[in-house]
């Protein structure tokens, strides 16, 4: 069975350049590879040094790269409902001049581009399909749009469709609006159903995962967190972190060495919020990523090959036990929502106020300083070896704290003004309530 | 009220420049408040103080606020929101990926910017700085109310008809709930606030665009395609901001390459954004965070001839509209830096000229005089595309 990887996070981490190191490997192991962009803003061309016109372009042996056009894969694969839309939206029947040709429902190129993903994997021309996804906000508004087109096409399409065969005459003389005729309400009942396979087929594990590349500065870690929430949410398998662009130390340079540390607390906090994901960091190669060889300089940062395209998460990859703490998940409750996270070992649970914080407090394990903390967590902890948890909402994450490790859960928009009403330990689990109230 | 916005990518430090512009408005005497819409809080770092959803004073005349994207889309379609819930809790009951899947990150956004024409009626503040949202082109959100006037003149007043007509009709036989005229009037009540924004934000004099960016190659690429879009736009772009730039003592040993390749990234920025103010800031030793090292940084960025922040660094219109005497026709010109011709296509259809620019369509609403001509050709070239209206 071919695989499918994607990678996505912000615009400027070096994505592109993750993915094309990954589908170099992966040729040179032998294997039929394709690198796909779906990015509107498109630079595997620039990688790898050569113009690509959007055609399938080869590279090496095994090696082939395609940038994506929406508005091509919009014309020729779904031609009548690019032409009801156009109609609908234009007061003569026509845009005029050559701009119909160019037209794309705004927010709509993605979705586009993932659906033509769909179809090269059906082709199975390739053994691995590789995915340069746009930058994260955009990307996972998309994932979330099958599910609501379900709930709406499943409930009212079959109606409202005889009913716009119904009001279309009326609507064309008194509003003088042109509304879509059967064959593009075909290609709308079209659309949804290949977007609910490509959905199945995305969150498959055993052919699909998604890979987030971050850096390790704030305001990136931030959008890093929020997309691995939101993946998780949905359903998708998160199987590997990469942090880009890794200062390595700079004894003779005092700057960036200062620089350096700074990056250390927050490839922490990501170590904190993918406790359950093997983290890759990539050293800061100081020049962009272009031509066969930059790239090559890059693939060696990445781990082996059984590793890198095995599916499934290994857990031997994962340092210091992380894997113990399993991925959480949300059940509904009468007022409110239930976290519930597998621990490991746990005896008790406290939850502290969001505005306190313990030396042993969360900023401090991401500091590194581990010695005042393990002082003060034994102490904490000092009866029967039986570890206490400390559950503090912090901002838009949810803070879990139990000796010197720290778990950080960015918390979806829904509960961001939730308050934590108690927290448990069942079965195993921590379950937190979080009250809307 | 003077609107400052600034714009970029994500983590090409906005927030330490808003943040220290603001810090430098409110200390030369102007009522300043600084408004963040982005959901990360990140205005409470770099103040190091608990900032919320109404305005906290956090120096002398200066307040800060941090928009709930939450409270705010409930406040502009909760109504919407609530149709939607029900249809989908009626087919797959209530569950979090329900109640998420009813969050729009490019809407959410868009209701955040609303708070700024609040701001601007109730009048309290001199000047307004607003910390953009690093997710997608925000501001492009607003090219909605135009693409979308199509629709609210037109579909939705059938739409509402047909729903109080047959409504009742259409919900026995799907099970969907019919919509409370309640949703309809939040949606006409919403284009005309987003047109009320739309006239403010495009005031040269009240507000200006300005772009931050790294001076690496993707960032700066980004950067000018934002540009060529705030200009299709005609949004006020007066200065772009350069963030990290290594100094000497940084780019030591292993990083002499980097040193090269940002000078280029700068030259480059030279000259894509020839006509704006480019401010510059080199790389602090520190991350830029509590208000000594704002002032500190505020006193780089803001000297001399460019003390004042709140200046107009650069008055340009995105379009001129001319009559040519030799042979009566009219001329549009509209200011569209970097493209390539294949980008872009031209069309009219009544009184509106239709604009292509990659996959993107704008509707300009043209003069009288342009309005009732057909175009007769087009160019494009040195950054401008001239549209000749035929005599």
């Amino acid at each position: 069975m071919s695989r499918i990887i994607i990678f996505t996070g912000k615009g400027g981490v070096g994505k592109t350049s993750v993915a094309a190191a990954h589908a170099l490997r992966s040729a040179r192991e032998g294997k039929r590879t394709l690198l796909v962009s779906a990015d509107m803003a498109h630079n595997l061309g620039d990688v790898f040094e050569v113009e690509t016109g959007g055609r399938q372009t080869r590279i090496e042996d095994n090696l082939t790269i395609l940038e994506l056009d929406p508005g091509r894969i919009m014309r020729e694969e779904f031609p009548d409902l690019n032409r009801a839309i156009v109609e609908m939206i234009s007061t003569k029947g026509k845009l005029a001049g050559d701009v119909s040709s160019q037209f794309m429902i705004p927010g709509f190129e993605n979705l586009f581009s993932l659906l033509k993903i769909r179809n090269l994997y059906d082709e199975g021309r390739f053994d691995r399909i590789f995915v340069d996804c746009a930058p994260s906000g955009e990307t996972l508004s998309l994932l979330k749009l099958p599910e609501l087109l379900t709930w709406y096409m499943e409930k009212f399409f079959p109606v409202g469709r005889a009913m716009t065969r119904v009001l279309s005459p009326v609507a064309k003389r008194r509003y003088k609006v042109k509304l879509p005729d059967s064959e593009a309400m075909d290609q709308v009942a079209l659309m949804h159903r290949k977007l609910v396979e490509l959905q199945e087929l995305l969150k498959d594990p055993a052919v699909s995962s998604v890979r987030l590349v971050g850096l390790p500065e704030k305001m990136v870690n931030e959008e890093t967190k929020r997309d691995y929430m939101y993946l998780n949410l949905y359903g998708y398998h998160v199987d590997r972190v990469f942090i880009n662009r890794v200062l390595a130390p700079q004894p003779d340079n005092p700057f960036m060495e200062n620089w350096r540390e700074i990056q250390a607390q927050y490839i922490r906090e990501m170590e904190s919020v993918f406790m359950n994901v093997p983290i890759t960091e990539i050293p800061w190669y100081p020049e962009e990523i272009r031509g066969i060889a930059a790239v090559e300089r890059l693939c060696d940062a990445l781990p082996p090959n059984e590793t890198l395209f095995g599916a499934g998460t290994d857990a031997a990859d994962i340092e210091g036990g992380r894997t113990l703490w399993g991925a959480e998940t949300y059940d509904v409750t009468e007022d409110g929502y239930c976290l519930k996270l597998g621990v490991p070992g746990v005896g008790k649970v406290t939850v502290l106020r969001e505005d306190e914080e313990t030396c042993a407090g969360e900023a401090a394990v991401l500091r590194g300083d581990e010695e005042t903390c393990a002082g003060e967590a034994a102490a904490e902890n000092g009866s029967g070896g039986e570890t206490v948890l400390t559950v503090r909402k912090n901002g838009l994450d949810l803070d879990i704290k139990a000796d010197n490790v720290l778990r950080r859960i960015p918390l979806p928009g829904t509960l961001q003004a939730a308050a934590i009403k108690g927290a448990y330990i069942e079965d195993g689990e921590l379950r937190i309530l979080f009250s809307n109230q | 009220m003077r609107i400052l916005i600034y714009t970029g990518k994500g983590g090409v430090g906005k927030t330490g420049i808003c943040s220290a512009t603001a810090v430098k408005a409110a200390s030369l005497g102007y009522k300043t408040i600084v408004m963040s819409t982005d959901q990360a809080h990140s205005l409470s770092d770099a103040f190091e103080m608990k900032i919320g959803a109404s305005p906290v004073p956090v120096a002398e005349r200066l307040d800060a606020i941090e928009i709930d994207p939450a409270v705010e889309s409930e406040r502009t379609w909760g109504n919407l929101k609530d149709y939607l819930r029900q249809i989908i809790e009626e087919k797959s009951g209530a569950s979090l990926a329900a109640e998420e899947a009813l969050i729009f990150p490019g809407l959410e956004e868009l209701s955040s910017l609303l708070r700024i024409l609040d701001f601007c009626q109730q009048n309290t503040y001199d000047v307004m700085i607003v910390d953009c949202a690093p997710t997608g082109e925000t501001l492009s959100l607003l090219r909605y109310p135009e693409q979308l006037r199509v629709f609210t003149d037109k579909v939705l007043p059938m739409v509402r008809s047909f729903n109080s007509a047959l409504g009742g009709l259409i919900s026995r036989a799907t099970t969907v709930p019919k919509p409370r005229d309640a949703v309809f009037e939040e949606m006409d009540r919403l284009v005309k606030r987003l047109n009320e924004l739309q006239l403010i934000l495009r005031d040269r004099n009240t507000t200006s665009l300005r772009i931050v960016m790294t001076p690496e190659s993707i960032v700066v690429t980004e950067a000018e395609r934002c540009y060529t879009w705030l200009n299709a736009f005609d949004f006020g772009v007066d200065a772009v901001y350069v963030n990290r730039i290594y100094p000497p003592e940084a780019t030591e040993g292993n990083f002499a390459g980097w040193a090269d390749m940002q000078e280029q990234s700068l030259r480059r920025i030279e000259k894509s954004f020839a006509d704006q103010a480019v401010f510059r800031l080199m790389l602090q030793d520190r991350e830029i965070r509590g208000l000594n090292t704002l002032e500190d940084v505020a006193g780089q960025l803001y000297s001399g001839e460019r003390e004042d922040p709140t200046a107009v660094f650069c008055h340009q219109e995105s379009y001129t509209v001319v009559r040519d005497p030799a042979d009566g026709s009219w001329v549009m010109t509209i200011r569209l830096p970097q493209l390539e011709r294949e980008d872009i296509s031209v069309g009219k259809e009544e009184g509106d000229l239709i604009l292509g620019i990659c996959n993107q369509t704008r509707r300009f609403h043209l003069n009288d005089q342009c309005g009732r001509r057909e175009i007769s050709g087009w160019e494009y070239g040195d950054g401008l595309l001239r549209i000749v209206f035929g005599a």
